[in-house]
């Protein structure tokens, strides 16, 4: 945002138009001509920068301050400065936002997740399928390596994504292998209550039609009977926004995961936390 | 659209291993983000005292912050808190445990707020307690 464009926040979020000046960056998710989801620096040092987040309550639940979170945290970054983001326990729409599936992370992408394991004729088989080597070979061609990890390491056994929870989809399409996906449990985090996406790859000439929503809700629709949390690291910009679509938001300052969707909400011991933000 | 079959592969036990692949290298530790959130949030005097919200919008300043981290625990006192007070409170704090895992991170403020407060209400009765993860 700049003064060239604070008229975007004319509805609503009228107050954050005096601090475009002063809180930048500023970035703003717009729908319907106007800004319904602001992310700006509120506290900074030369350092790292603070983040303070509002959207308009009619706005809420549909992604959009997941959008303008990560928007501010690329300026934030481009600048040379390190992004923080703190909320309250008591927040719990904005622990979402910072830790996990954001805004979009709802019951309802949930019971589509269900919807679309109901729908769907699993097949449990004990081996690879044939044909995925050709889908490693498209992930090569673009430079990713992980579907051929995917099956060396299925192979020697070392993950065969078969704990308690964890499940490796392919998509076929024509007979072919055409998208791939696994869930294991993430070995980052000792609780075993996180799951963490691994090997997502849809062919290219298959983007766009659905296949890749559809695995990962196949994906989430397992993880959701097992975990709290899923995690996953990418760090492909088409990657990124296609999680970002999905509900997924940036996890901040982790050296082991990108984005994140939490499926359960703690349970808040309000005797102990009597308020909120300062 | 063409029909689509999702498959599911088998489910024979086999170890599993972290996969190096997936992780990058964070130039920060958990210590150092925890530090620069106090600093960025609050103004500090010589003695690392808080003195200041780091805010244009000025509010009361805590007497008392304190973050954990898989690194340990780290704390602050606001500048005019009597010596005595943040004695005792720093007795607690050193023996408070760090967060270790994400789910430590997402799903509990296990700090038990409450003996600090009973420290700080015989300064001054406590208006507000705020906790979260950052």
């Amino acid at each position: 945002m700049s003064q060239s464009n604070d008229y975007l926040l004319r509805d609503g979020l009228a107050p954050w138009r005096a601090e475009v000046p002063h809180q930048h960056p500023m970035v703003v998710a717009v729908q319907d001509g106007k800004a319904v989801s602001v992310c700006a620096s509120v506290r900074k040092t030369a350092t790292a920068h603070a983040a303070g987040v509002e959207t308009l309550s009619e706005y809420r639940h549909q992604g959009h301050a997941a959008h303008a979170v990560i928007g501010w945290v690329m300026a934030v970054q481009h600048m040379g400065c390190i992004a923080l983001y703190s909320t309250s326990w008591t927040n719990q729409a904005s622990r979402r936002l910072a830790a996990t599936g954001g805004e979009g992370g709802s019951d309802a992408h949930r019971r589509r997740a269900s919807l679309h394991l109901n729908t769907r004729a699993l097949e449990i088989l004990t081996t690879l399928p044939e044909g995925i080597d050709e889908l490693a070979v498209s992930a090569a061609r673009e430079g990713f390596r992980f579907v051929d990890r995917l099956i060396q390491d299925y192979r020697s056994g070392e993950n065969t994504f078969s704990k308690p929870g964890e499940v490796l989809f392919v998509v076929r399409e024509g007979g072919r292998v055409k998208a791939t996906g696994g869930l294991n449990i993430d070995p980052f985090d000792a609780s075993g209550k996180t799951g963490r996406l691994r090997r997502l790859y849809v062919d290219p000439a298959c983007r766009g039609n659905g296949m890749g929503r559809a695995l990962v809700d196949a994906l989430e629709g397992v993880a959701v009977q097992h975990f709290r949390t899923l995690r996953l690291f990418t760090d492909n910009a088409d990657a990124v926004r296609f999680y970002l679509a999905l509900g997924y938001v940036a996890v901040l300052c982790d050296a082991h995961a990108s984005h994140q969707k939490i499926f359960e909400e703690y349970q808040l011991d309000t005797r102990r936390s009597r308020c909120c933000s300062h | 659209m063409p029909m689509k079959e999702i498959v599911k592969f088998d489910l024979s036990a086999r170890p599993m291993h972290p996969d190096m692949l997936d992780v990058t290298v964070n130039p920060l530790s958990a210590g150092e983000v925890m530090k620069l959130h106090v600093e960025t949030g609050y103004q500090h005097d010589g003695k690392s005292r808080l003195t200041a919200i780091n805010d244009r919008v000025q509010r009361p300043v805590p007497r008392y912050w304190l973050g954990r981290s898989a690194e340990g625990v780290m704390w602050r006192f606001r500048h005019d808190l009597p010596d005595l007070l943040c004695e005792e409170l720093e007795t607690i704090s050193r023996n408070e445990k760090t967060r270790e895992t994400p789910s430590d991170y997402l799903f509990g403020p296990t700090l038990d707020a409450a003996k600090y407060q009973a420290i700080l209400d015989r300064h001054e009765q406590t208006s507000t307690l705020w906790n979260g993860p950052v």
